[in-house]
């Protein structure tokens, strides 16, 4: 900070996004300021959550040697639930014990402030306990950002990037998007339920170290949603997630739904005993491609859940690989010594061609249709359920009329066509 | 130029206490560490002073390692550097051996002091005795209760109001002294985006036993004259009704025994 | 720096230390009751150690007070009269007292938790290099003659037992902690005129000025026949409306826990406990509130307790005396409601 208490550039939101900027920008030679609103970073950031490999690998090579990680994901588990039975599936990968893996659970509060003493190193100026409010224009420029009353808290700089996650009042404040509407974001409850870890891998089936990480549907009414179950070194992660909206219509607590799931008979038993650490609640951006809003203006660049750049369950992997590139960006513009929209574009470019803006497109084309279709959050599940357990109860009665009864359930109440046309709309959800 | 130090304690945040939504049951742990609330009084009022007459601020703490983001918020309040002392020869000590160690590390660090504010009391414990026994220690007067402050530097001399039970005194005292601050004497400031910033040169130096010296039969539970023998629940009262449930029948219950025994009319 | 030096020594001659010395408190020119319940927490101590009960007391024309004290119990009584200690300043009562309990040396001193005598006892710790435990509300001697000095740990659920490797042993008690012992006329003690030496220049601080002023706010919470108190059971400030309702059904004054406090639900002079108010109305309601015991300490000497709380292991069930499992938000509309037939029958 120079004496006008200037910077090369700002970063709002130590999250994931935020501080991959700030570390890609630090690292190219670029005075940073990284603002974080928490006591420090993470205090108060919630995911589920998986930590993917790819992009951090390229950000930090070897993180896994460093980084505090609970345990190594070789476990990946899908369960289809009714009220009071359950269909789970397990694949298992990457289980002969050899680093690195491909995803690793974390907590959040230990992993943000690990990653962002990351970009300090780097140089990175990080200002923690510091709630920006506002941005500071001038001449229809970004020039900086406002915590406060007064000049004390004022900061400036060539550029601003707002990092600030699934609310971002920065991106609203400088016309990028909107605040989020009840059908753009998904919000989800977790609690954290510690138990030991031979437990955990008992329970599980898990060696030492080894994680799972479990999806549900099922469990949220027939809405857009589901539950989850990672395992932490020492502790579970369990939670559901429900479209906004569709919790409003459904006229239920969150902790209400969080509180069944955990009772239903195919996840209580992981838990039993478990005693609850903490509990949390935060949105997530479930808006699709059609709602990425624009990305930079002059002055400014948005990243990360900021600009809704999340694909349920992946989010930090994709506010990494935008925070990277918005950072690039900053370097050209840095280079070029233009902070303008035009040559910010090179942002929107970059992004474009990234796996990010891909995989968004393609989790946008099941979007739509899962909204608007509560055969899939509801009857299916139910569905598959009530066959399964019909064919596999033994009462004397043949299986082929239960064969047979089971394709008329089905028929009466979905129709082959229907489902294939829900099938193929739903393809985007397939992992 | 008046020359402060403040000491200040980082204790468990008892408003941050949560509730589990699903149990009822009150989440303790994860219960997040605060600057103790008399403490951050104490720093603003330094502040104040340092606005008004000059001079240097140091704050010093005596904890874990993580009380460093307590001090650090005193740097963001403007404070001028932090010292903590951090050792596991320090742990488990009472008023007398916490007093002991923080009063060698001022006489140590800033001898020069003119001022040393303290908290009324810490919220974890509440015993309010600390900065009394570092005044003692060092040989100054303290004054404690204090809700008013006007200093005169070039007399060597400080008005202080302290307030006890009902009635105010108003004290003339000399400097140095230590005075224990509470609350109602100030409004603390939040910290500015480029104080917080400006923060981060500020020293805050960590300093263990070897370091600071002196008798090592003085620290922690070795040196502190009480120990705690025992912790056990409080003995039950005997002869209490207790009706599960809830129903209207037990409040209609409730009504009748209440009016019965004239405790309402 | 006179005092930094071997800190932890008494330890060495324990056994010369002997007697129970209480410290006597002025207050609007008389003893106040905390200190002569103190003469009887003395005499409970004496049962088991048999050593003489001691009372001090300090001021500028005090003399006529010994035979009230001896009166409360105490066999002894040293007087320190000088004109400079009409009021209580550190410096000079620490002068004085310090010198009394170091001539005569009792093994135990006792001060009231009052802010003045929390404040002179722990300089008096300091001076003499001895321990000192905060705010106790129960005192008893173990089988090694050692005062066993009760108070709540900081845990909140349970009481903590400490003890004193130095001495004398002193200790802070919590007013209404004891009662005190019937005035007894007959009972007399040997007066001790203590030659106090004090000079002004003795005396760092100077008090310029004193006025009295009238507590007000939440007085009807100490003086109130009914009270009920909200904890955090409410969940948060909004939900207190059916709390505000029922209190004014019943003709309750409100009180509340820390934590209710603390997040500003309800203004700070309406604490109960150890840090807040302690009371005794006829009746008392513990609405949403686990029954700490820094809690408790404050609310115990109630008439009636009545506790409302959803978990049958809170520790409240433990000391009131009507307790209802329950969630208040069902409960307590319930309750106001069956009130108001009472008051419409009435
Ligand atoms: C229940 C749940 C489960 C999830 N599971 C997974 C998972 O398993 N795997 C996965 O990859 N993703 C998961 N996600 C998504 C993932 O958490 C997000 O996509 C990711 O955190 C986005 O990173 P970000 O940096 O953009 O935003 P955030 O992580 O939200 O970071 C924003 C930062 O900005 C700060 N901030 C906000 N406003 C201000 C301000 N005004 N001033 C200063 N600072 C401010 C915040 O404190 C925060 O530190 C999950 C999300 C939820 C809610
Ligand atoms: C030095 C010190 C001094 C202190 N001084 C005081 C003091 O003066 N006064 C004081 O009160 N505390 C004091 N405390 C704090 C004390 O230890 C406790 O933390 C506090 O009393 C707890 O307040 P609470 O009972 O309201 O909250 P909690 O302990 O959180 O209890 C809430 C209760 O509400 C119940 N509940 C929840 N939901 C419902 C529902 N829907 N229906 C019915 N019941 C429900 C829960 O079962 C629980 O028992 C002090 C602590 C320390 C360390
Ligand atoms: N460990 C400590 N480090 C620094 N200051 C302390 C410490 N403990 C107590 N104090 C100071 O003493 C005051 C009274 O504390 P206590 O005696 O614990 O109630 C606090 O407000 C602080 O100013």
């Amino acid at each position: 900070m120079d004496a006008e208490g200037k910077f090369d550039a700002i970063v709002v939101g130590a999250g994931p996004a935020g501080t991959t900027a700030a570390l890609t920008m630090a690292r190219g030679g670029m005075k940073v300021a990284l603002l974080e609103r928490g006591e420090y970073p993470g205090a108060k950031n919630v995911f589920g959550g998986v930590l993917y490999r790819w992009p951090l690998e390229e950000i930090i090579p070897k993180f896994w040697e460093t980084a505090p990680l609970e345990r190594q994901i070789v476990d990946h588990r899908f369960m289809v639930m009714s009220k009071d039975s359950g269909l789970l599936l397990s694949f298992k990968v990457d289980g002969r014990g050899k680093a690195p893996y491909n995803g690793y659970t974390a907590i959040r509060a230990k992993f943000d402030k690990w990653y962002a003493s990351k970009a300090e190193e780097a140089g990175v100026t990080l200002a923690t306990s510091a709630v920006v409010d506002d941005i500071i224009m001038k001449d229809g420029k970004v020039v900086g950002v406002r915590a406060g009353p007064g000049i004390e808290n004022e900061l400036y700089a060539d550029l601003v990037i707002a990092a600030d996650g699934v609310n971002s009042g920065l991106a609203v404040r400088a016309g990028l998007r909107e605040p989020p509407s009840p059908d753009q974001v998904a919000l989800g409850v977790k609690e954290v339920v510690e138990l030991p870890a031979e437990a955990i891998e008992a329970r599980f089936n898990l060696r030492k170290g080894e994680g799972t990480r479990m999806e549900t549907m099922g469990c949220t009414h027939g809405k857009m949603g589901g539950g989850f179950v990672y395992t932490n070194a020492n502790s579970l992660s369990v939670g559901v997630v429900i479209l906004l909206s569709h919790l409003m219509e459904l006229k239920m607590k969150p902790y209400e739904l969080l509180d069944e799931f955990k009772a239903h008979p195919s996840i209580e038993p992981f838990i039993e005993g478990g005693k609850a650490k903490e509990y949390s609640a935060h949105l997530i951006p479930e808006a699709g491609y059609k709602g990425v809003p624009r990305l930079y203006r002059d002055g400014m660049m948005i990243a990360g859940d900021a600009a809704y750049l999340c694909s349920y369950p992946e989010g930090t992997n994709l506010a990494m690989a935008s925070g990277m590139l918005a950072g690039k960006a900053a370097l050209h513009a840095k280079k070029n010594n233009d902070f303008s929209a035009k040559t910010l574009s090179v942002y929107h470019e970059m992004m474009n061609e990234s796996y990010v803006i891909k995989e968004m497109k393609r989790k946008d084309s099941s979007h739509t249709a899962m909204l608007n279709n509560p055969r899939i959050f509801g009857l299916y599940p139910d569905l598959i359920n009530e066959i399964l357990a019909d064919v596999l109860h033994v009462n004397g009665e043949t299986k082929t009329a239960k064969h047979k009864r089971a394709k008329s359930k089905f028929r009466d109440k979905v129709g082959l066509l229907r489902a294939l046309r829900d099938a193929y709309s739903t393809r985007g959800m397939a992992p | 130029m008046v020359n402060s130090v403040v000491c200040v304690k980082q204790v468990p945040d008892v408003a941050e206490l949560r509730i589990d939504p699903m149990t009822h049951n009150v989440i303790r742990e994860g219960v997040p560490s605060i600057l103790n609330p008399d403490d951050r009084i104490g720093i603003e009022e330094a502040v104040r002073i340092k606005e008004k007459h000059g001079g240097r601020i140091t704050v010093l703490s005596m904890g874990p390692p993580q009380a460093k983001a307590a001090l650090f918020e005193c740097l963001t309040m403007g404070a001028d550097n932090a010292i903590l002392l951090s050792d596991r020869a320090f742990a488990a000590a009472d008023t007398l051996a916490t007093a002991y160690t923080l009063a060698r590390a001022i006489k140590k660090y800033r001898n020069d002091f003119d001022l040393i504010i303290c908290g009324r009391r810490a919220i974890d414990a509440e015993t309010g005795q600390t900065g009394i026994q570092i005044a003692e220690q060092l040989d100054i007067p303290h004054v404690a209760y204090v809700k008013n402050v006007e200093l005169f530097p070039e007399q060597r001399k400080v008005v202080v109001k302290r307030e006890v039970e009902d009635h105010i005194e108003t004290i003339e005292a000399p400097l140095p002294i230590l005075l224990g601050v509470m609350e109602g004497l100030n409004k603390p400031r939040l910290a500015t985006l480029r104080e917080i910033i400006r923060s981060k040169n500020k020293e805050i130096k960590v300093v263990n036993v070897v370091e600071l010296g002196g008798d090592l039969n003085l620290y922690g539970l070795k040196g502190s004259p009480t120990w705690v023998a025992k912790v056990y629940p409080p003995p039950p009262k005997a002869g209490g009704i207790i009706k599960s449930g809830g129903t209207r029948e037990t409040v209609t219950e409730l009504v009748k025994i209440l009016v019965e025994k004239k405790l309402i009319n | 720096m006179s005092q930094t030096s071997n800190l932890i020594t008494g330890t060495a001659d324990i056994e010369s230390w002997k007697g129970i010395f209480v410290y006597v408190e002025l207050k609007d020119g008389k003893p106040r009751d905390a200190s002569l319940e103190l003469l009887a927490a003395a005499h409970r101590l004496k049962e088991s150690l048999g050593e003489e009960v001691s009372a001090g007391i300090l001021g500028k024309e005090v003399a006529g007070f010994a035979g009230m004290l001896a009166s409360y119990g105490a066999e002894r009584v040293y007087v320190a009269e000088h004109e400079l200690l009409e009021h209580f300043t550190p410096d000079a009562y620490t002068s004085v007292l310090s010198r009394i309990i170091l001539g005569n040396k009792p093994s135990i001193v006792l001060y009231p938790a009052t802010p003045n005598c929390r404040d002179f006892a722990s300089k008096m710790a300091a001076r003499l290099k001895t321990g000192l435990a905060a705010d106790c509300i129960d005192l008893k001697i173990n089988e090694k003659k050692q005062m066993v000095q009760i108070r709540p740990d900081f845990g909140g659920k349970d009481l903590s037992e400490i003890l004193t490797k130095t001495r004398p042993q002193m200790v802070t008690v919590r007013p209404g902690s004891f009662t005190k012992l019937e005035l007894d006329t007959s009972r007399k003690a040997k007066i001790k005129k203590v030659d106090v030496k004090l000079k002004p220049e003795d005396i760092r601080i100077r008090i310029l000025d004193i006025k009295q002023f009238k507590v007000e706010g939440a007085d009807d919470l100490v003086k109130s026949e009914i009270v009920a108190s909200a904890g955090m059971g409410f969940g948060n400030k909004d939900r207190l409306q059916i709390f505000e309702d029922f209190a004014k059904t019943i003709g309750a004054s409100m009180g509340a826990s820390r934590p209710v406090v603390e997040r500003g639900w309800l203004s700070r002079e309406r604490q109960v406990g150890q840090s807040g108010k302690t009371i005794a109305p006829k009746l008392y309601f513990a609405i949403g509130i686990s029954g700490s015991v820094q809690h408790r300490v404050g609310v115990e000497n109630s008439g009636f307790i009545v506790a409302i709380n959803n978990d049958p292991n809170a520790p409240i069930f433990k000391f009131c005396n009507y307790g209802i499992v329950g969630d208040l938000f069902k409960v307590l509309p319930m309750l106001t409601e069956e009130l108001k037939k009472v008051n419409n029958k009435a």
